[in-house]
């Protein structure tokens, strides 16, 4: 990417991968701290805090791959495949909460 | 222990710990020292450096508990290599003194 | 673009680094600064000069609080808090604050403790102080917006640190490199020796950052669990009462002074402030905060609960009373407040203050090297990132470098010559103050574009080291008091601010010379003097 002109053609991805970093991956830190607060052991309101007070890690972490990944469509894969399974993981759990 | 002085004490031990540990590369072993170290002058060196900064630790403990004393352990060991990065090109002979001198300048007050 | 992960990472680390890097050297130096807000504030409000302020019987306190609740009344019936700060050491007078509406800013006035008058302009150096840069530190004086774009800019900073560990290869074998006088390879050493010595100040600091407003950036737990109800949720996390919403039934407020004088008596403190919530309606309540002990509190790490009583405002009845020293809620939310406390560092008084100061300096100073080595490279060997038009942006980097680094070490020394230099009665004198302050980082921003950057470097240099140099000569003809009476009375914190505004006057110094050596030598080469630039260094 490094010292290339910029033209249309790849300019494209590098701004997929820009909004996926940022929105791609403040969406699933969200997503992975409403999970995390399902299974944290602690009382809610410490589960809740404990995942948040993860969740920029996950955020860092997202970014990181967005920018390591061989080009952006697995980029946007590498956060849309966790972000879903986790999405439907807490609804689960929050389902199996209100049957409990 | 008193916190100023812990704070110089704890000051040098980071830096003669650092130099002891630079000093088992070659490129500084050759600025300060010339030539190349010899492996067991490298194991000594190390295991002198490590264990100074391990008594920094230590010192750091007692001046100022285990929960606060290793935020300050951390403070120091980078503010003692700021002054060994800086000293090492400007003046490398120097070196190994200030890791002596430093710590005698804080024994005059022990006799007032 | 099949690329190693280190290529995309140097990709990542230049280009997210670079657009970053002036809003993180501002967050840097600021907040750097902000570790001594207390004695610039001392300074700047002239406090060495004061006498030792006496303490208040119980009785003074009560009558002052009565004149403030009066003030506040007829101010503002209908607030949507109030805020009453008793006279301290710190500050003899008896400060009111307000907001009418969540969304409308906050009120302030200073009241004379034992007669209610608010207190003239003039009557003291009014000034925002050291706060002016803790607040630039962390919402850059732009409310919640300004909170955001900090945020943002503290997620780059975290990103920029993991891939610079990437890129930076040999970090075990440089760990104590800097060779000094090469140009390129020069700026590189410092920006990676900076950093690597400083590491776990850099990643506790960054991560702490982002924790103080973890609320605020990451809502989705809230959000979910709690469906978005913060004062249910962080009366749950603290084991506090549940929260009390507006019932929109007028009702008075019952006198303060009594109900301060009972929370005293059930926490065995004096009040540092009196908080109202929601005065005028029926849900209104009283709280009472213990006066913070920061000599007992120096030697912990997380500050204990100085206590609070909490009254409803209308009846008088007790709610909730927490003793001091007492611990609430569980251990993650003990880990939150370690986090916390690591980052405001109010523990272990000025030893570890100044390792803060030392590490935060380093920090900026590591962030204006990696500002000025994208040009000093490029310099050399330009690279074609933007087509026809990057002759143009390095121009703008270059013009951004002169004015976000020098430019705002320049206005934050100019801050303190304002501060003295402003008449004392004229009308909202802390908000000028900070007025001017942009105004000077401004006009920098103008003179770097209008200069070539090695002049604009130099000057703006020559301007903060000749401030910096000057202050206790300013603060002798402005007020007659300085360093050396401060010296002479043991007043620290005065001498402090001016002995290391001289320090950072000798170092401007120390990098002119340098930067004029350098322009001298290329002279002599017969060089063209941009290149000479690359030897400005940031302060």
């Amino acid at each position: 990417m490094n010292a290339r002109p910029v033209t249309p053609r790849n300019h494209l991805p590098l701004f997929s991968r820009i909004v996926a970093a940022i929105v791609g991956g403040y969406l699933l830190a969200s997503i992975a701290t409403v999970f995390l607060s399902f299974i944290v052991p602690a009382s809610l309101p410490e589960a809740v805090l404990g995942a948040t007070l993860f969740s920029f890690a996950i955020y860092t972490a997202a970014i990181i791959w967005v920018f390591a990944a061989r080009n952006a469509t697995r980029a946007w894969l590498g956060l849309l495949l966790p972000g879903a399974g986790l999405a439907v993981a807490s609804f689960c759990l929050q389902l199996a909460k209100g049957a409990a | 222990m008193e916190k100023h002085f812990a704070l110089y004490l704890v000051f040098f031990t980071c830096y003669a710990g650092l130099l002891a540990i630079s000093l088992t590369m070659d490129r500084h072993h050759a600025q300060v020292l010339r030539g190349k170290p010899e492996r067991s002058r490298r194991l000594a060196l190390r295991l002198a450096g490590w264990s100074l900064l391990g008594l920094a630790l230590w010192l750091c403990s007692l001046a100022w508990g285990w929960a606060i004393g290793p935020v300050a352990w951390f403070g120091l060991l980078s503010a003692a290599a700021f002054g060994l990065v800086f000293l090492l090109p400007y003046a490398p002979r120097f070196a190994p003194w200030l890791s002596i001198i430093g710590p005698l300048l804080a024994l005059p007050p022990f006799y007032f | 673009m099949k690329q190693t992960f280190r290529q995309s990472m140097s990709w990542l680390h230049t280009w997210g680094g670079l657009w970053f890097t002036w809003i993180l050297f501002a967050i840097f130096l600021t907040g750097t600064l902000g570790v001594f807000d207390d004695p610039i504030s001392h300074w700047m409000r002239e406090k060495g000069k004061a006498g030792e302020v006496p303490a208040m019987s119980a009785e003074e306190r009560a009558r002052a609080v009565t004149l403030a609740q009066d003030y506040l009344v007829r101010q503002a019936p209908r607030a949507e808090f109030w805020s009453i700060g008793l006279p301290d050491e710190d500050e003899p007078a008896l400060r009111v604050f307000w907001r009418e509406t969540e969304a409308s800013p906050f009120q302030k006035r200073t009241l004379d403790p034992a007669s209610g008058s608010q207190l003239k302009p003039g009557s003291a150096r009014e000034s925002e102080g050291g706060h002016h840069f803790v607040h630039m530190h962390f919402e850059l004086h732009a409310g919640t917006a300004g909170i955001w774009i900090v945020g943002a800019a503290t997620m780059a900073m975290l990103v920029a640190l993991l891939s610079g560990i990437v890129v930076h290869k040999k970090i075990f074998a440089d760990f104590f490199t800097f060779r000094p006088g090469k140009g390129q390879r020069s700026w590189l050493d410092g920006h990676n020796v900076l950093a690597v010595l400083t590491l776990p100040f850099l990643f506790m600091i960054t991560y702490t950052g982002l924790i103080v407003f973890w609320a605020t950036y990451m809502p989705a737990g809230i959000a979910a669990r709690y469906d978005g109800d913060e004062e249910r949720y962080f009366s749950a996390l603290t084991d506090g009462p549940p929260a009390r919403p507006r019932q929109f039934i007028e009702a008075a407020v019952a006198p303060l002074a009594p109900l301060m004088l009972r929370g005293e008596a059930a926490i065995a403190r004096e009040t540092g402030f009196v908080v109202v919530e929601h005065p005028g309606d029926r849900s209104a309540s009283v709280r009472i905060f213990g006066r913070f002990d920061a000599e007992a509190e120096s030697d912990r790490l997380v500050g204990r609960s100085s206590g609070t009583a909490l009254f409803d405002a209308i009846s008088g009845e007790v709610i909730d009373v927490q003793k001091p020293n007492s611990v609430r809620g569980g251990t993650v939310l003990a880990v939150q407040q370690t986090m916390n406390a690591l980052h405001f560092v109010r523990f272990g008084a000025y030893p570890l203050k100044w390792l803060y100061f030392l590490s935060g300096m380093a920090g900026a100073a590591m962030l204006a090297a990696g500002a000025i080595l994208f040009m000093v490279k490029r310099r050399k060997n330009a690279g074609n990132e933007f087509g026809s038009a990057t002759a143009g942006v390095y121009r703008v980097v270059e013009v951004l470098n002169v004015a976000a680094i020098g430019g705002l070490v320049l206005a934050c020394i100019a801050y303190f010559w304002i501060n003295r230099l402003l008449p004392l009665d004229v009308a909202e004198r802390a908000t000028r103050e900070i007025e001017l302050f942009f105004a000077v980082w401004l006009a920098t921003l103008a003179h770097a574009a209008w200069r070539t950057p090695h002049r604009a470097w130099c000057e703006q240099l020559a301007a903060s080291a000749f401030l910096c140099l000057a202050l206790p000569l300013l603060n002798l003809l402005s007020t007659g008091d300085w360093l050396v009476a401060a010296l002479a009375r043991g007043d620290g914190e005065t001498a402090g601010v001016e002995l290391t505004a001289l320090a950072f006057g000798l170092l401007f110094i120390a990098a002119l010379r340098h930067l004029w050596r350098r322009a001298a030598a290329a002279d002599a080469r017969d060089e063209t003097l941009p290149d000479a630039t690359a030897t400005a260094t940031g302060g």
